[in-house]
């Protein structure tokens, strides 16, 4: 028994696809033809394999989006949650501040900004990772300070303290006089709280999780001062 | 002798002889209608043409690189937003869809270092539950499933970057020039690549019994 004719997967299916003809060959024998038939089956195969479809309004939604200036048009389940639970625990400790002795001297403070960096053409107004977050913190006379970045409620990606180098390369950290001055490129999407700790005593370790250390840092009798989240898409 | 022979059924659908734009003729209206509200500044007419367009495109590509539907419909209205934001230096490229995978695939590889998983491309299609296509009415038999199935399973034999190629190829039904444009490689490159894929997977799906 002789072997099936292999022209076809060695010549034509290059041919086909750069768009040229096949010679008569290919439309005569009948392995060739047979051959063909099952490709054409497979590519169908594969034209169907990925389906479904966005759900219904997601135009209209993202034509909201738009309207509104806003980078995601709905927000996921989980940022909901993240962010809810940033603006709770800020709230709480607002709160603590104003109820609790203050720690230190003055009001510490510290500051966010975002810097955009490589702006190119597909890129927008939001923040997206590879963009710079600057930190400025005042201490106000706190014998302790820390400034941290959480991920998502979940994660520490940047600490700036006394005489402190923050781990990653694409980090820098500053102590001048009473000021912590530091920076940091986001690393990818999502919602990065900074926060300021300023305490009398030996600050408490993080924990990678912002409620867990905030419940700590309070209980150590630290003062926690929030900047805004910054959240990257 | 040669003849033009181009045989009937899929394979031609995918041919640039046939249709440059590796898509249906409705495509280039719609580009065109895009392309027009570019040129008169009007970027709300001309995103929303984008999505009328490639909403679904986009939102499979998403889907396929994420798994997970959700997340790939919140990507799909971020690459939107994004690309509105960018029209205004839009310049013409061998097709609006391969401008928007590039955006989109940004957008999902963001996500995905966000979320730390593993980033899974044609593979990532094996966990979501079967969805009935409303294209074939519900009638999808079980051997049309075990095909499925087995074609999944045939294109996890591939390297990744190969899965997306033949994904961008037989299923977003990207033209090479397209390709091209999204990965930054030669045409030609492609095809070959292409055409040496074709077989294993043809020679998978012959073991599983499912080729004929």
């Amino acid at each position: 028994m002789s072997e099936p004719c292999q022209r076809f997967e060695k010549e034509a299916i290059e041919k086909l696809e750069a768009g040229e003809p096949l010679d008569e060959h290919f439309s005569t024998c009948p392995d060739c033809v047979k051959r063909h038939a099952q490709y054409r089956r497979m590519l169908e195969g594969l034209r169907t394999l990925h389906r479904g479809e966005p759900r219904a309004g997601w135009e209209q939604r993202t034509m909201e989006a738009i309207a509104s200036g806003r980078r995601q048009a709905r927000p996921s389940r989980r940022s909901v949650l993240v962010a809810g639970t940033a603006g709770l625990l800020a709230a709480a400790a607002l709160v603590f501040l104003v109820v609790r002795q203050q720690p230190v001297a003055g009001h510490p403070t510290l500051a966010a900004v975002v810097h955009h960096r490589g702006a190119g053409q597909l890129r927008g107004e939001g923040v997206q990772p590879g963009d710079v977050i600057e930190l400025t913190a005042d201490r106000a006379g706190a014998a302790r300070a820390e400034i941290r970045v959480y991920r998502n409620d979940s994660e520490v990606v940047f600490r700036c303290a006394d005489g402190s180098r923050p781990s990653g390369t694409e980090q820098t950290c500053k102590d001048r006089d009473q000021r912590l001055v530091g920076s940091l490129v986001i690393p990818s999407i999502g919602v990065f709280q900074p926060i300021l700790v300023t305490s009398a005593r030996q600050i408490p370790e993080p924990t990678w999780s912002l409620k867990d250390d905030s419940a700590r840092l309070i209980e150590s009798g630290a003062a926690v001062t929030l900047a805004p989240s910054v959240r990257a898409y | 002798m040669f003849v033009e022979f181009r045989s009937p059924g899929y394979w031609n659908r995918y041919s640039l002889v046939v249709d440059p734009s590796g898509r249906d003729g409705d495509a280039g209206r719609s580009d065109e209608e895009f392309r027009r509200a570019l040129v008169a500044g009007d970027f709300r007419a001309a995103v929303a043409s984008l999505m009328r367009r490639h909403g679904t495109g986009v939102y499979r590509f998403c889907l396929h690189l994420l798994g997970d539907r959700a997340t790939a419909e919140d990507v799909l209205q971020l690459v939107f937003v994004q690309a509105f934001e960018a029209l205004p230096s839009y310049e013409a490229r061998a097709s609006a869809l391969a401008w928007l995978l590039g955006i989109a695939r940004h957008r999902c590889m963001d996500t995905l270092k966000g979320q730390r998983h593993r980033l899974r491309v044609v593979s990532s299609d094996a966990s979501l539950p079967e969805v009935p296509d409303p294209a074939e009415g519900g009638d999808t038999t079980v051997s049309q499933r075990e095909r499925q199935k087995a074609l999944r399973e045939c294109l996890e034999e591939l390297s990744s970057a190969v899965r997306e190629l033949v994904y961008l190829r037989f299923s977003a039904e990207l033209s090479y020039d397209e390709i091209a444009e999204l990965s930054g490689e030669q045409a030609g490159t492609l095809r070959v690549r292409i055409s040496r894929a074709l077989p294993v997977l043809r020679e998978c799906l012959e073991r599983k019994g499912m080729a004929a």
